[in-house]
């Protein structure tokens, strides 16, 4: 057998890529390891602070925040399932549903931070600093990882839209599904974060 | 005779059709391109924090002023350790002989992810770039140190979010570099090429890799954390809100411990390959060499808490971080064994490289050495934030990293530019250097058990003498270090003679090529060979 020279073409034939995506992910997954690492600290330090701080957070918006983002992982999913069987277009419009569910996240996450905001739990606010142990902490990891998983999430829908843009051109081919494999892995990793956000900050509080 | 003797072409440095000088190498996805493009951008900021070093060492000549304030001089040692961790030693060892070699050594074309790879530079400039505005913007400078501990970071009257944001592109950078570098060694590979083939260079570099992937994110998180704090007020670490500056610490060390070995692993993976060429014996064990890299980013992944023993943890943890300090100690001492024993027995040839190489073990066994001192808990006590740290790390960082990139540059050089340089002034150059490090950080290792502090500005008389000695010693390295470059510059100009594909008779792939290598590296696709150090077949050829 001749022994090949391997390049990168021959790597994204061969999967590669996909291991290059899941070891982003994996430092993604770490980069958020280390706000929530601090969660654990404060929290198992101020119990009573962390549970006044979280029964402030509005739990239905979150929730209905959690619910837009779930689903537009559902989409991706559909989407790069309809690529593999060649309906380019309904996977054109799974992807456009994505990413509207991605904006209709961000907005929601805005009128709960507006809402917050408005109630002076601004951190570095004197709300915040005369209140009990523990609440500011809550709040500057709240705004901090929130903050964070929202521009990842507004990157991510743009990502989409560009995805269905190159799915509308024809990319449909099998080398295109992979590519938007890869990208819908981003998305996925944005909802695992926000299911983790959603349990720690307004359920687990 | 074989094909890639004959060859007397430029390699890669023949310009690509179509493109203009200066976009050819920094738009470039040649792995070996990129890999002299870190080569440059790597030995700038050598320069610029050498200069700051230097400065220092002016400043401790005397006690007192002697040529700046104290405000400076603390900005001067901030800029030094920003430099010379984040924008040198981090990036180097991987960036240029990572890059250059990963995929000749296995057989590939090309790393990966190309384009990725030159985004990596790029960004790893935008960083230099970010430090360097930080100096003349606004508030100045930092001063607080290359830690960047809260509270003061949160407090200090100088630019701390600039070269905070910079330590979070370089984490981004070198995050792209290994998932890169962990990819390619997965999958490009010749189909002939098993793990336990592969060089243990590769072995060090893929370790190193998986650590800086990991770790180098909750550096990057942290950094975005403080300056979230610093300016928008989001109270994380802030006492006066119930936050606790010591978890920062926790979040600094959890990257900046594993980043040690980052700087290390691949210097050890250097003198891996060079020593059995030059004892012309298989690498003693080498399944041990191997895993022992692995290992000991794993082990020293776990040690960070080392830094805090001081810090008000408790006596439990300091004793946990304490041990894993130890046992990361082993795998070190298992490969240096293996070196040894290499060595022993073998038909040694002393060239170049190999001296730098024996420069590079001694240094790191006294850095390492030390480094058991200080994680021992009674008398970390004594000796912590001692000139004693600032000793043992200048042994690791400029006796290790620095001298095992220098013998990996004087061993890898004429495969990259396919010119040889003079053995003799290279000799020469390295025994003012070894003599050089020794003058300037044995007395540090001194002054550290006799009391004094690091980052002071200022010091006891009794302290005078091992100052100037040191001083003394960091001018006699920077000689040294000039002096290698001289050498190498002049290879470069023309005036050294062209190198062959194969001078040292070494078995692995990349001597299987011309050197400098074409773009695609291998005119013909490596056929399946004996193993990475079986020299008998090279004799043979």
């Amino acid at each position: 057998m001749t022994p090949d020279v391997k390049d990168a073409a021959m790597s994204r034939d061969h999967g590669d890529s996909k291991l290059g995506m899941w070891l982003f992910l994996a430092s993604v997954a770490l980069f958020f390891a280390g706000p929530f690492l601090l969660f654990a600290a404060y929290g198992y330090r101020y119990p009573g602070g962390f549970a006044a701080a979280s029964a402030e957070l509005d739990v239905v918006l979150g929730a209905a925040g959690a619910m837009a983002l779930l689903t537009g992982s559902l989409a991706v999913a559909l989407a790069v399932g309809a690529v593999r069987r060649g309906r380019g277009a309904r996977a054109v419009l799974f992807l456009y549903a994505a990413a509207l569910l991605g904006f209709v996240f961000l907005g929601v996450r805005a009128v709960e931070w507006a809402g917050y905001l408005s109630r002076g739990l601004r951190p570095g606010g004197p709300a915040l600093a005369a209140a009990p142990g523990g609440k500011a902490v809550f709040f500057g990891l709240y705004f901090f990882i929130t903050g964070l998983h929202a521009l990842g999430v507004l990157g991510g829908s743009v990502l989409l839209l560009v995805m269905a843009a190159m799915v509308r051109r024809g990319a449909a081919a099998r080398p295109g599904a992979a590519r938007l494999e890869k990208t819908g892995l981003i998305w996925h990793m944005a909802s695992i974060i926000l299911v983790y956000i959603y349990q720690l900050f307004y359920i687990t509080g | 005779m074989r094909d890639y003797d004959l060859v007397r072409d430029r390699g890669f440095f023949e310009r690509p059709p179509g493109r203009g000088w200066l976009a050819s190498w920094i738009f470039s996805t040649d792995h070996k391109r990129v890999a002299i493009l870190y080569l440059a951008s790597t030995g700038a900021f050598f320069a610029a924090g050498a200069a700051a070093g230097l400065l220092m060492h002016l400043e401790l000549l005397g006690p007192g002023r002697t040529v700046m304030d104290a405000r400076t001089y603390g900005q001067a040692f901030t800029i030094h350790g920003v430099v010379m961790v984040f924008l040198v030693i981090i990036p180097a060892a991987p960036g240029v002989f990572g890059n250059f070699l990963l995929p000749l050594m296995i057989g590939a074309r090309n790393v990966a992810f190309p384009r990725l790879n030159l985004l990596a530079w790029w960004l790893h400039v935008a960083g230099g770039a970010l430090v360097a505005f930080s100096l003349v913007s606004g508030p100045g400078a930092a001063d607080t140190g290359w830690t960047f501990y809260v509270p003061y970071s949160l407090l200090s009257g100088g630019g701390v979010a600039l070269p905070l944001f910079a330590v979070f592109v370089l984490a981004v950078s070198s995050m792209l570099t290994a998932m890169n570098f962990i990819t390619t060694v997965h999958g490009l590979r010749a189909p002939w090429l098993g793990w336990f083939r592969l060089p243990l260079f590769v072995w060090s570099v893929y370790a190193a890799a998986w650590v800086q992937l990991l770790a180098a994110p909750v550096l990057g998180a942290a950094a975005l954390m403080v300056i979230a704090e610093r300016y928008l007020g989001v109270g994380l670490f802030d006492p006066a809100v119930g936050g606790d500056p010591v978890l920062y610490q926790h979040l600094f060390w959890i990257y900046s411990h594993p980043a040690a070995y980052v700087m290390i692993l691949p210097a050890m993976g250097a003198a891996a390959e060079i020593i059995p060429v030059f004892a012309r014996k298989a690498a003693f064990g080498y399944r041990a060499v191997a895993y022992s890299s692995i290992a000991m980013a794993l082990l020293g992944s776990m040690a960070w808490g080392q830094h805090m023993f001081v810090s008000g943890s408790s006596q439990t943890a300091g004793v946990v971080f304490s041990l894993f300090t130890f046992l990361a100690a082993v795998p070190a001492a298992v490969m240096v064994f293996n070196w040894a024993a290499t060595l022993h027995r073998g038909s040694v040839v002393v060239e170049t490289p190999l001296l730098y190489a024996l420069a590079f073990v001694f240094l790191l066994v006294v850095g390492g050495l030390t480094g058991l001192v200080l994680g021992a808990l009674s008398l970390n006590v004594h000796l912590h934030d001692t000139y004693f740290v600032v000793g043992h790390l200048h042994y690791v960082a400029l006796g290790g990293a620095v001298t095992g990139f220098l013998a990996a540059l004087h061993y890898w050089f004429p495969k990259i530019f396919g010119r040889m340089y003079s053995q003799r002034a290279a000799n020469a150059a390295l025994a003012v250097l070894f003599v050089g490090l020794n003058m300037l950080c044995f007395p540090m290792l001194v002054l550290g058990a006799e009391g004094m502090p690091r980052r002071y500005y200022d010091y006891l008389p009794r302290y005078h003498d091992m100052q100037v000695l040191s001083t003394v010693g960091s001018w006699v390295v920077a000689a040294g270090l000039l002096f290698v470059f001289a050498n190498l510059a002049r290879a470069l100009s023309g005036r050294g003679r062209r190198a062959e594909a194969n001078p040292w008779k070494a078995a692995t792939l990349e001597w299987k090529t011309t050197s400098p290598p074409p773009e695609e590296n291998f005119k013909r696709p490596p056929a399946a060979a004996g193993g990475p150090y079986d020299f008998r077949s090279i004799d043979l050829e």
